[in-house]
């Protein structure tokens, strides 16, 4: 199973490691991720300013990748949403494909119609399945409680991901994560917004916003939680502490990315997944014996 | 004592049927996503799932909306409230007139930008995007850290998006100067 890895722009400047980690385990469950170098932003931060030219960028990256003749995998949930909303609309609406064919027509990129865009952990889910992942195990994360958080573009608008999970009720987290032999955690919160798109306004906001999901998680007594998206990332993991300062407690829960905690029931060692011995063995320092 | 609220209506306000721009409707409609407006029976499901509301009461989508429809255009664009819309999608996939209201919020905030009053903590991007093809700068640094372990090198390229904006007119949107060609 071949993809084009789409990295978007907030993935290469602040969260490498989920990059490293994504394409090691995908090798590991045979799916190759293929480097692209000429795909650029997918256009959701210009959404608010300008759909149309948001709508161009995220075709204009979806050309390259028909070009090449692969579907893209992609590690962002915003990313996500932009490219697959694009497509789908390239797809059902024909005013809205003339606009932007239109638009695209200097870069001598015109839309075909011929990819698809999955997120990495939808095709872990879909494509690879639980089984699969399972019998790769060679140090199980069992003991460990681990609360699953989804952000928002990686599951809605749900018409548009052909229903692969549900939107309000999902489970494909969940699933991942019992594959590491971890315990998901169920928390009401788990589908609520981390306000990361509106950090750019004020902190205020997206910090309550983060403090109810992360109240949710200590509620439940998670140990780690796991992340889809960067930007949830931003607000679950740097923001944390100060979050913590303010609702004046300490929340202690080590965040990662999906692929990450998947790679380290696979063997591999914090180094390989991008991530330091320290924040492993703070996380999982009971559970993952040291044997290096 | 009168109050202004975040929709930029004061408390004690009488709002006048010549204020109203009965045409303010279609122009959102017009936009990508906005077409749903038309089909809101303002029940509120809106409001009563959006995760802004719960830390700010002052913000209330259903009431955007309702402003939208009556035609209090200037109301609407110049207020805090359409900034601060997270695109979660909860009220998108709940409505039961699918207003698509995530769209309808871009469509918003689409035509505040063109009407001059674009927040300007957002516009800051698209210098960005100009100048990288990408939200910020890919550096020797962070190729170091790349080739260390085994990714491909990022070389930015900027020309296809600097060919979209300048067919898009974009610097002039941003402006406010330039009112939408449909693109047609």
């Amino acid at each position: 199973m071949d993809y084009l890895l789409y990295t978007g722009c907030t993935v290469p400047l602040r969260a490498v490691g989920y990059e490293i980690a994504a394409i090691k385990v995908a090798k590991e469950l045979g799916v190759n991720l293929l480097p692209m170098e000429e795909f650029t932003c997918c256009g959701y931060p210009i959404t608010f300013l300008d759909n149309d030219s948001s709508m161009a960028l995220a075709v204009l990256n979806i050309c390259l990748a028909e070009e090449k003749g692969l579907n893209i995998a992609t590690l962002c949930n915003s990313c996500t949403g932009n490219l697959t909303k694009a497509n789908y609309r390239m797809k059902t609406e024909e005013k809205f494909r003339n606009r932007i064919n239109e638009l695209l027509s200097p870069t001598g990129h015109q839309w075909k119609g011929t990819i698809e865009i999955k997120h990495f952990a939808r095709i872990l889910y879909e494509d690879v399945g639980e089984e699969k992942m399972k019998a790769r195990v060679t140090k199980s994360l069992a003991g460990s409680n681990i609360a699953p958080m989804y952000g928002c573009h990686y599951l809605k608008p749900s018409k548009i991901y052909d229903g692969f999970d549900h939107p309000d009720h999902p489970e494909s987290m969940e699933t991942l994560i019992r594959s590491t032999g971890a315990k998901p955690v169920q928390y009401v919160e788990k589908t609520l917004c981390c306000g990361g798109p509106i950090l750019a306004l004020g902190e205020e906001m997206p910090m309550n916003m983060s403090q109810r999901i992360l109240d949710g998680m200590k509620r439940e007594k998670a140990d780690v939680a796991v992340v889809v998206c960067p930007f949830c990332n931003v607000m679950m993991g740097e923001y944390q502490s100060t979050i913590g300062d303010k609702a004046g407690t300490e929340y202690g829960i080590p965040t990662f990315y999906m692929p990450q905690i998947i790679g380290l029931a696979f063997g591999f060692t914090p180094k390989e997944l991008g991530l330091k011995k320290k924040q492993v063995k703070k996380a999982f320092g009971d559970i993952l014996q040291e044997d290096e | 004592m009168t109050v202004t609220d975040k929709n930029n209506v004061k408390s004690d306000e009488i709002i006048t049927a010549d204020q109203l721009d009965l045409n303010f409707k279609y122009e959102v409609a017009e936009e990508i996503g906005g077409e749903g407006i038309l089909q809101c029976f303002q029940c509120g499901t809106c409001t009563a799932t959006c995760p802004v509301r719960k830390f700010d009461p002052d913000f209330n989508v259903r009431r955007v909306i309702r402003l939208t429809l009556l035609g209090a255009k200037e109301k609407v664009l110049t207020s805090d409230f359409v900034w601060m819309c997270s695109t979660c999608y909860s009220c998108y996939e709940l409505c039961p007139q699918n207003v698509k209201i995530t769209d309808v919020m871009t469509a918003l905030k689409n035509l505040a930008v063109k009407n001059g009053h674009a927040h300007p903590n957002v516009k800051v991007h698209i210098p960005i995007l100009e100048e990288f093809g990408h939200l910020g700068e890919i550096t020797e640094f962070e190729n170091t850290i790349r080739e260390k372990h085994g990714l491909h090198e990022i070389v930015q390229s900027p020309d296809k998006v600097k060919l979209i904006f300048e067919k898009r007119k974009l610097k002039l949107f941003m402006e406010g100067k330039l009112k939408d060609e449909g693109g047609e």
